[in-house]
């Protein structure tokens, strides 16, 4: 009896030997993710060994602290895709068939090791053609590291383009977003025409991130040479809860505007500090900190006034869709009506990372990867987030930005408002850059 | 006692068959990317990773009573220096590996002798106390790429292949040591100092130096651990590589779903553990859910098998793949010695 339990208990062993061997076996038998809703019948039907579609990978974090960003995929993704797929597909010569497109998202958690793995998942489970990366450094650098890594072409987005570069150079990835150098300089002019200028002490709020280390030499070096003065309380570290150093040596140097890229938890923090212990400045201008309505009401009700930031994408931006023609105003209002809450930045990338991909696929009309690659480098078009034309050096197409100061509505709810374009002017402003209370 | 004493098995028709399974399992493992697809290797290189962290888990807690909360240090520690020697000195990988685990290894020891002096919780604390501490360190040097961290530049050039012997070399030399390691005389003085180290100290356990080996075992292969993770995956994001939440909280679920004092219970966690994670990135509809899965089922485990699958199979049927205990004629295998 016992002989025969303990022949059972190999045989279970061995079955889930087995069981393992087959499961990794043949390259593609794991879970299938859910596809993207059906494709319209093609106009040519793909050959025998044709794919059943084109697959675009999408790490998106769904889940942890930039779970924000992530807000709106699938959403804004499929309205491209199903527009395409309604069309019949993207014409591929070696099949002589239209394929449609199908996206496979997966959630990155909001952490850089588990972005590189879901990454690496995407590319050797489900075989993708494409891959998208976007939402800040956390997902977009691991993301383009892993893609380069493996040789997959990809369409990187909506991280500042130094922190972008520092992981380069890139073989088989493009990237669009702005130069922090860009920023730090309307940051400056919005001081200027605030009527700030040499002297103004200015307190530099930089974690210790990779958005915060790209920052700081830039602003250390850009702000003396326009007579600002910064006041440098050092490196801080995220997520903390105690700001008295911080605010005390601000006080001390009679600091007027802040500025930086703190993470959203961290500058509401600071705001609380600041206003308990009396600093009193009269202007912030920051990256990252609020870039959604609720980050902007995490801040002391007092100091929302006072919010100013860049703006890389609103409804009043006048772009349009290269696939359907819909403009920056349809998509938020499209957005707020699906689901019922404000629109975000964010949302534009993910449907302009998604054309850039169509547009390339069409002209490459290849699943060669080079050629997808190729074709990504020679895109000229005019997106969602505005014209893409990457640099054939550094792959990079700069994106515009203008600047945009909060208010609180008859609702009391934050609302941005466009308030600087000087340095863009073709983007409109709906609103005036102003010191509250003066 | 003989080294080849480690070695011995029972002549009998069961040993023979596990042994051939066994040889059988190196043979698929080493010859997997000959056939396998892209996936399997990946996947596959996955699991010798979290596989390795899960028996370096076992060894402290499931071993040798030490609750680790910390074991995510080693990982960041061990890759990080592999990072620096081997961008900064050209060091190959390799050699960068193990020297990432020497240096693990001797923060290990150096905080044994402040670790070493608590027990249970105030261990379990202390260790992921100094975890924090190190990445909060680590992050203010512009050496280690401050909180932007270091890319291993040297292993974009490795194919996924190579990438994948690193993995499972690292997994079949980690097993070998653990068990060679629970087979030597430390080794049954750590069951005695898991079981009461206070009675095993008045036995004649040398209590201090036997934890200290572990740690420092420990330490090395968790540092090496680290370094292969991060030739897979090329950035080394510092809050991500001393995450508690990615290393050790993997480990410890490994270890609970697999079978806590048995060594082939984290080889079933770690593979549960990657089909899982694997799959449920894909079910985005479900957001945080997802996490609260892995928790319900270590807990739903914890609850019906306190001893994990492993572990309860085990205890049903008396039979062990691979075993911890030194095979002595006149003894079953599934019954300690009664003396060495």
């Amino acid at each position: 009896m016992i002989k025969k339990k303990k022949f059972l208990a190999l045989v279970l062993a061995v079955v889930m030997v087995v069981g393992l061997m087959a499961a990794c076996g043949g390259g593609g038998d794991a879970p299938a993710p859910a596809p993207s809703p059906s494709p319209a019948p093609a106009p040519a039907a793909p050959s025998g060994d044709a794919p059943a579609s084109i697959k675009i990978g999408i790490p998106n974090p769904y889940t942890g602290p930039l779970a924000g960003f992530g807000e709106g995929t699938p959403w804004a993704e499929n309205l491209v895709i199903d527009a395409v797929n309604a069309e019949g597909g993207i014409y591929i010569e070696e099949y002589d068939a239209y394929l449609p497109l199908e996206a496979i998202y997966v959630d990155t958690q909001s952490d850089a090791t588990i972005a590189g793995e879901v990454t690496q998942q995407l590319i050797t489970n489900d075989q993708v053609d494409i891959l998208i990366a976007r939402h800040t450094p956390g997902t977009a650098l691991p993301v383009s590291a892993m893609a380069e890594n493996m040789g997959v072409p990809f369409v990187s987005l909506e991280c500042p383009v130094n922190p972008w570069l520092a992981g380069g150079p890139y073989e088989w990835g493009y990237h669009s977003f702005w130069m922090v150098e860009d920023n730090c300089e309307m940051f400056m002019d919005m001081w200027e025409e605030l009527g700030y200028g040499p002297g103004t002490v200015v307190g530099g709020i930089f974690p210790n991130d990779p958005d915060g280390l790209a920052w700081k030499p830039i602003f250390e070096e850009k702000l003396p040479q326009r007579g600002f003065v910064l006041s440098d309380p050092g490196i801080t570290e995220m997520m903390q809860n105690d700001w008295t150093n911080v605010v005390n040596k601000f006080i001390e140097d009679g600091v007027q505007i802040v500025t930086g890229v703190p993470i959203t938890p961290d500058f509401a923090n600071f705001a609380a500090a600041a206003v308990q212990l009396g600093l009193d400045f009269e202007i912030a201008t920051m990256g990252r900190a609020y870039l959604f309505p609720s980050d902007a009401m995490a801040s002391p009700t007092e100091v929302i006034p006072r919010l100013t930031n860049e703006v890389w994408w609103s409804p009043w931006h006048p772009w349009t869709s290269s696939i359907d023609g819909m403009t920056a105003m349809e998509l938020a209002m499209l957005y707020e009506a699906e689901f019922g809450k404000g629109w975000s930045a964010p949302m534009g990338y993910k449907y302009a990372g998604v054309e850039i991909a169509v547009d390339a696929l069409r002209r490459a009309a290849s699943l060669d990867p080079v050629a997808i690659r190729d074709a990504i480098g020679a895109t000229d078009l005019n997106t969602m987030v505005g014209h893409i034309k990457y640099d054939p050096v550094t792959h990079v197409a700069l994106t515009d930005i203008v600047g945009g100061q909060w208010f609180l509505n008859d609702n009391g709810e934050a609302e941005l408002q466009i308030v600087y374009n000087a340095n863009n002017p073709h983007i409109p402003k709906n609103g005036e850059l102003h010191i509250p209370g003066r | 006692m003989k080294l080849l004493d480690l070695f011995r098995i029972q002549n009998t028709a069961n040993s023979k068959i596990r042994l051939a399974a066994i040889v059988a399992a190196v043979v698929v493992l080493m010859t997997l990317p000959s056939w396998g697809g892209g996936y399997a290797v990946f996947i596959v290189t996955l699991m010798g990773i979290y596989i390795t962290l899960g028996m370096m888990w076992n060894l402290l807690a499931g071993y040798s009573g030490l609750v680790s909360l910390g074991l995510q240090m080693y990982i960041g520690v061990g890759a990080f220096a592999l990072a620096a020697l081997s961008n900064y000195y050209g060091v190959p990988l390799v050699i960068g590996l193990l020297l990432g685990g020497v240096v693990s290894m001797v923060i290990a020891v150096g905080l044994s002798y402040l670790l070493l002096r608590m027990r249970g919780m105030y261990f379990a604390i202390a260790t992921w106390m100094f975890a924090e501490a190190m990445v909060l360190l680590l992050v203010n040097f512009e050496y280690f790429g401050r909180g932007q961290g270091l890319f291993v530049l040297a292993a974009r050039s490795l194919s996924e292949t190579e990438k994948y012997y690193f993995s499972i070399v690292m997994l079949l030399v980690v097993l070998l040591v653990v068990v060679l390691l629970l087979r030597s005389r430390l080794g049954l003085g750590l069951f005695a100092i898991r079981d009461n180290d206070v009675a095993s100290q008045t036995s004649g356990v040398p209590l201090f130096k036997s934890k200290l080996i572990v740690m420092m075992v420990t330490g090395f292969i968790t540092g090496v651990c680290g370094g292969v993770y991060y030739i897979a995956f090329v950035w080394i994001q510092p809050y991500s590589a001393f995450s508690i939440t990615t290393w050790t909280v993997a480990a410890v679920f490994i270890v609970v779903i697999g079978g806590i004092g048995t060594i082939t219970g984290p080889i079933v966690g770690g593979v549960i553990y990657v089909f899982l994670s694997q799959y449920l990135s894909t079910l985005t509809w479900m957001g945080s859910l997802n996490m609260v899965i892995l928790g319900v089922i270590a807990v739903a485990v914890i609850i019906v098998a306190p001893k994990g699958i492993v572990g309860t199979l085990q205890h049903r049927f008396g039979f062990e793949i691979i075993s911890a205990r030194r095979w002595m004629k006149g003894y079953v295998t599934d019954r300690l010695p009664d003396h060495i």
